[in-house]
């Protein structure tokens, strides 16, 4: 039977079964953000080491998983078991957010980018029936002096495609690990109204602008965990088992990864363990 | 059958037997920087002095309940002991976030240890199962000098795969007895992929001949517990709040490590308890 169908079975997973597996991260920020803008930790060092993008192109999109440099390794469940999260502690060196997600995928592409992304971006691993991620722009390569605009077209959570993206506009000379779009934009790319999420994405264009200094990479996303972190280097908690009751899905082989969230323009430091357990 | 299968079973188990107490008290000087990390472990007044290895590649030695500095245990047999609460109390002026850890085994090297092998291995496999792996903490026992020196370890993975190197890592000049030297974070990186450390075999000193002393433990971390308000006292519930039930394996050596929130120097005296059920 797969997942847990009460309380009990989760005491009875990590006490008598020892299911339980906590995972220690310590990432000390690559990227420094600026107020009010998220910054990926992808590529900063520490635990697990930093990760790293394709080569630019959009031929060279990828897939990710928990064999991949810069992911949090963990041991998958047994079938038909399935892995969820217990919680999160950690503490950051400064003040703002974390969201953890499952990488699925990327492609690092160039700042004047248009046209099909061969292989296509493709999430579809790790992603349910009906189910979708979110697209994340990150800087990879500092942006040049003028905006472009772009659109994206990919395939909706019910597998629908030709779905077009609202327009967004890149930052100019957006430094790296930033978002490229505005951060009025937030951390994700908006998607066609009535949809929830994104299984594929197989084109980007260039509607307006033309500057070609810098990269910026599409990550494909699926958001597990958020944690805020109100004073700096004090610990903070989420419990999803009562607090947020959600038993967040792990599936095997997740490339789990985060984004910080800043309210100044440090760098910060996370520290900090993931508890998932298997029924 | 051993360990709880239930929220019944634990409270059966609290019914029918006390439950075990494990106070500790640590009395210890503080110069305390953000974010920097500590460990409560050196320290005497209040309660025993946590033992200091050796000096020298040769001095590794394993770590256990009777070692001088762990918090008292009661062995749990067959069965399991898995924490049930903490409380803490500590008397600084800053706010503390902290880790109950297992201390598995330790060294002392001068920060200026030539390249070597350690001889005996730091070896932590006496409490960690197969396929599992401690982190590698570094604390300052005797205060270091001015300057910097970067080295890095060789190690032995959770796999039992050996000739690992963790990344390198810089110390900071001045860095205070008790403190991690590292700018940020308590752990040593380790190689990609790698997500624990069963034994240490190897030293080297990359660069730097600054003056000082530091111990190598390698640590099994097993719960967090934040105080946000120093001098007030705080519990935390491992069965409700935060749903993990830690699992305290027979004659753990246990410690508290963490991090300083606030700045400033003076001496900080903690006072915990921890309860504990065998089920």
């Amino acid at each position: 039977m797969a997942g847990f169908s009460n309380l009990d079975a989760i005491i009875n997973a990590i006490s008598v079964n020892s299911k339980k597996q906590a995972l220690t991260f310590q990432k000390t920020g690559a990227n420094s953000p600026a107020a009010g803008t998220w910054v990926t930790m992808w590529t900063a060092t520490g635990i697990p080491s930093a990760g790293s993008y394709p080569t630019a192109g959009l031929g060279n999109a990828a897939t990710c998983d928990s064999s991949t440099a810069g992911a949090m390794p963990f041991t998958n469940s047994t079938a038909p078991a399935t892995m969820h999260m217990l919680g999160v502690d950690a503490f950051s060196t400064q003040v703002g957010s974390s969201l953890f997600v499952d990488r699925l995928a990327h492609v690092q592409l160039a700042h004047n980018v248009n046209g099909t992304i061969s292989p296509a971006l493709d999430g579809t691993a790790r992603l349910g029936t009906g189910e979708g991620a979110q697209l994340i722009a990150i800087v990879s390569v500092t942006l040049g002096v003028a905006a472009n605009t772009f659109t994206i077209t990919y395939t909706n959570q019910d597998g629908t495609g030709s779905r077009v993206t609202p327009s967004f506009t890149t930052t100019a000379n957006q430094t790296v690990g930033k978002t490229a779009p505005a951060s009025s934009v937030g951390l994700f790319i908006p998607l066609q109204a009535g949809d929830t999420g994104v299984r594929s994405v197989q084109s980007i264009a260039l509607t307006s602008g033309s500057n070609a200094v810098g990269n910026f990479t599409l990550d494909l996303v699926r958001p597990l965990s958020y944690i805020p972190f109100s004073i700096a280097s004090v610990g903070s908690a989420r419990d999803h088992v009562l607090e947020l009751p959600n038993l967040v899905r792990v599936r095997d082989s997740a490339c789990l990864a985060s984004y910080f969230f800043g309210t100044a323009s440090t760098a910060t430091t996370l520290v900090g363990e993931i508890r998932i357990a298997e029924n | 059958m051993s360990g709880f299968a239930s929220y019944q079973g634990i409270l059966d188990k609290l019914n029918s037997s006390l439950e075990q107490r494990s106070i500790g008290l640590k009395q210890q000087s503080m110069t305390a920087a953000t974010g920097v990390g500590f460990a409560a472990w050196q320290s005497a007044s209040g309660g025993l002095a946590g033992a200091v290895p050796t000096l020298g590649l040769a001095g590794a030695t394993a770590c256990d309940s009777s070692t001088a500095g762990a918090m008292p245990l009661i062995s749990a047999g067959s069965n399991k002991l898995h924490l049930l609460s903490a409380t803490m109390r500590e008397s600084s002026t800053g706010l503390q976030t902290f880790i109950l850890v297992d201390r598995l085994a330790h060294a002392q090297v001068a920060v200026s240890q030539a390249n070597g092998s350690f001889s005996p291995a730091i070896d932590a496999t006496a409490r960690l199962a197969s396929g599992e792996g401690g982190l590698i903490m570094v604390e300052v026992s005797s205060a270091l000098g001015t300057g910097t020196n970067t080295f890095n370890m060789t190690y032995t993975n959770q796999a039992g795969t050996g000739s690992r190197t963790t990344a390198d890592m810089t110390t900071v000049a001045s860095s205070a007895l008790n403190n991690s030297p590292f700018a940020a974070g308590l752990y040593m990186p380790l190689q990609a992929g790698d997500k624990g450390v069963r034994s240490i075999e190897g030293w080297t000193l990359t660069s730097g001949s600054q003056t000082g002393n530091i111990i190598i433990s390698i640590v099994k971390p097993l719960a967090w517990l934040v105080t946000p308000i120093s001098t007030f006292t705080y519990e935390r519930n491992y069965i409700f709040e935060s749903v993990s039930l830690p699992l305290v394996h027979n004659a753990a050596c246990l410690h508290w490590a963490g991090f300083w929130v606030g700045g400033g120097s003076g001496t900080v005296t903690f006072v915990t308890d921890l309860k504990l059920l065998v089920g």
